[in-house]
């Protein structure tokens, strides 16, 4: 079994009172084992909810309306309530968007990790407390400041401590929703390089989601890029980055800011991302499209293979 | 609608728009103890100029003291020591018209669009708000107008003007914020990480239009940033800061080419774009954060992260030397 998650034609909404808000339109991939695959895509396009639905995590007024996620073999969608929380912590395991500023202030680190640990484990508070410390130790941070208290440490440091929460239970798939957005350059690299580290030394697989494609360009083995709730294209990093064929990933990717055009003008998409209340006849990125042509106003394009797994999901593309 | 700023009434000899003259800025650090009174040494004896027409970066990671000199210069925090003269004057002995034309003169604009603008306000009155206090529209009928066109001028479409911040983007939040500073035509433009908060996607925009907005008015910018992509686009020279201190001051082209400050080489290493592989090719040459700007490291504040350090570095400060043409480093063995 190579594939560690498979999601297929998920679909989830929020009900809310300006109507039902398609964050999540029938999205469809894998993430195979070992692997850290990027989910890419600007602000509101659905990213986190994708994340949140992996973990049944969707609440009031939003809804997992459809689709099938496995994950190591387990059908999460049909998990029972009972077996959700083991599932959450041993099987997958996620760092929140923001969540080294959601540590417990008055608990030092080491406790927090020892109490996630026993919490699932029937070990001693010893053993429990010893843990961490090497979890700790695994991420950079030494034993001397395992027992500090979070306002104790950096940025960098309260966010390496989440990575080491995380990988408490020795998950088999990690989830970091923008683990370096908040970060400086210097401190974001670290952090990428701990979970390199991670992946490489313990086989761990990574679904890893950024606004910023330049984060995976070094870092992922796949991407998927979504838009506006659906998947427009999804590739192996090289080919993505150097022949992205969606006219979307081909603005972002000349977007990216490189250290090498000085003087020139940056590329930039034109227009901004549709609300995602409102219903679209066609394809959602029509409407800042550069080479649309008329069936895109009609047809909503099909997420197609098109070259050894290279999809996209572009009418121009695929005719 | 808007003519290049004239700086005609503040004529001087003076070659320099700006000088900053050995700025130290301490906070009082909030401390358990009662005894010793402890300082946050936010910006420690910084000297340097910034000259007519250019974009000058301030580089460097969080809580090295960028934020801090930017609100000096805007007169939004008094120094503690040090100096800043505006074209030879002193900014904190104005007083007056002349402080009042200082503060039209000098804008800026902050890193967080969703905090820097009032979310009662409409765009209309966040950006007539300055009009009408400096008086630059003289005729009521016509400040509408004038806020539309300013609109446009940053890329926003006419209907943005009657709308709430919470109905905008974060994109367009910091057209806004550009456009409230631009409304009261000044010469003088701190862009305070304009850019960080936004997504990838819609950075190239904002920067574009910076620097269309800086060649269309003639304006100087400041420009802070962390990531050198950024300063690259955009700056013709840059001041490297660390922790209160600055470590390097270069032409940007000069800079990308060669850096003397083994702090200058860990920042662009970090945000060097890498190749496409399975790998992170580089691993950074330095370890460990930045420290603590209440307890600085003596002697080169970088010394206990550099791996070129040597038994001087802990010891004795490095000063600011020029070591070639227009190149100046703090640093007792530049690379
Ligand atoms: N609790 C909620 N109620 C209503 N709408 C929501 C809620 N959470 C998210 N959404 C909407 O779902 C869309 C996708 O959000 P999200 O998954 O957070 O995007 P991303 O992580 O890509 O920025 C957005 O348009 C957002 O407004
Ligand atoms: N008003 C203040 N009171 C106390 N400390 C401050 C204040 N403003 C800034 N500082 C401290 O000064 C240092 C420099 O901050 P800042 O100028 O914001 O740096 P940067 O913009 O480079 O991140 C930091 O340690 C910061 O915590
Ligand atoms: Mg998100
Ligand atoms: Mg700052």
């Amino acid at each position: 079994m190579s594939q560690v998650l498979s999601i297929q034609d998920l679909h989830v909404s929020f009900f809310t009172r300006k109507g039902e808000v398609k964050a999540v339109d029938g999205v469809t991939f894998h993430v195979d084992r070992g692997e850290v695959f990027g989910l890419a895509g600007e602000s509101g396009c659905g990213k986190s909810t994708t994340a949140y639905a992996i973990l049944r995590l969707i609440k009031p007024p939003g809804k997992i309306i459809g689709g099938r996620i496995v994950c190591d073999g387990i059908d999460v969608l049909n998990l029972k309530e009972e077996d959700l929380r083991a599932y959450r912590w041993k099987k997958v395991s996620m760092i929140f968007q923001n969540a080294m500023n959601c540590l417990n202030p008055v608990h030092r680190v080491s406790d927090q990790i020892a109490e996630a640990i026993m919490v699932h484990e029937s070990v001693s508070k010893r053993d429990a407390i010893s843990r961490a410390k090497q979890l700790l130790s695994l991420v950079g941070i030494d034993e001397s400041r395992a027992n500090d208290y979070p306002h104790q440490y950096s940025g960098g440091m309260r966010q390496r401590a989440i990575i080491a929460m995380a990988l408490a239970l020795n998950p088999v798939l990690l989830i970091a929703d923008e683990p370096t957005t908040a970060l400086d350059v210097v401190v974001a690299r670290q952090v990428l390089e701990v979970l390199w580290d991670m992946k490489k030394r313990f086989g761990l697989s990574v679904l890893f989601i950024t606004h910023d494609l330049s984060t995976l360009a070094e870092f992922s083995n796949r991407i998927a890029v979504m838009y506006s709730g659906m998947l427009v294209e999804m590739a192996d990093t090289k080919s993505l980055l150097s022949n992205p064929l969606h006219p979307y990933t081909d603005g972002l990717v000349k977007s990216l800011m490189s250290l090498t055009r000085r003087g020139e003008k940056l590329w930039s998409i034109p227009g901004s991302p549709p609300d995602l209340a409102a219903e679209i006849k066609g394809c959602r990125f029509r409407p800042r499209c550069p080479i649309a042509m008329e069936r895109c106003f009609s047809k909503k394009p099909e997420f197609i293979e098109v070259g050894q797994g290279h999809y996209v999901a572009c009418h121009k593309v695929v005719s | 609608m808007m003519e290049k700023a004239s700086n005609a009434s503040f004529l001087s000899k003076n070659p320099h728009l700006f000088e900053i003259k050995n700025l130290k800025v301490y906070f009082p650090a909030q401390t358990s103890s009662l005894i010793r009174r402890k300082y946050v040494y936010a910006v420690d004896d910084v000297s340097f100029f910034i000259d007519s027409g250019e974009v000058l970066g301030l580089v460097g990671e969080s809580g090295s003291g960028k934020t801090t000199i930017g609100r000096v210069i805007a007169r939004l925090t008094p120094p503690t020591e040090g100096k800043v003269l505006f074209q030879g004057r002193d900014i904190m002995s104005l007083r007056g018209k002349d402080l009042k034309n200082y503060r039209r003169m000098v804008q800026m604009i902050f890193q967080d669009p969703y905090g820097s603008l009032n979310p009662r306000l409409t765009v209309f009155s966040t950006i007539a708000f300055p009009l009408r206090v400096q008086g630059i529209v003289k005729d009521k009928n016509k400040i509408r107008e004038y806020c539309i066109d300013l609109l446009r001028s940053v890329g926003l479409s006419e209907d943005a003007i009657d709308k709430y911040p919470h109905e905008l983007s974060g994109g367009e939040r910091q057209r806004v914020a550009i456009a409230r500073a631009l409304a009261v035509k000044p010469q003088f433009l701190i862009a305070d990480e304009p850019v960080s908060m936004l997504d990838l996607s819609i950075r190239s925009g904002i920067l574009n239009l910076l620097m269309e907005l800086k060649n269309q008015y003639g304006l100087t910018y400041l420009l802070t940033t962390h990531d050198l992509r950024v300063a690259y686009y955009t700056c013709d020279r840059i001041i490297v800061m660390y922790l209160g201190k600055i470590m390097e001051i270069a032409p940007i082209e000069d800079f990308m080419s060669h850096q003397f400050h083994p702090y200058s080489q860990l920042l662009l290493s970090a945000s060097a774009s890498f190749g496409f592989g399975d790998r992170p090719k580089r691993r950074l040459g330095a370890t460990g954060e930045i420290a603590s700007a209440i307890d600085p490291p003596k002697g080169c504040r970088f010394h206990p992260r550099c791996p070129f350090r040597t038994e001087e570095c802990s010891k004795k400060t490095p000063p600011l030397a020029e070591l070639r043409n227009r190149r100046f480093v703090a640093c007792f063995n530049p690379q």
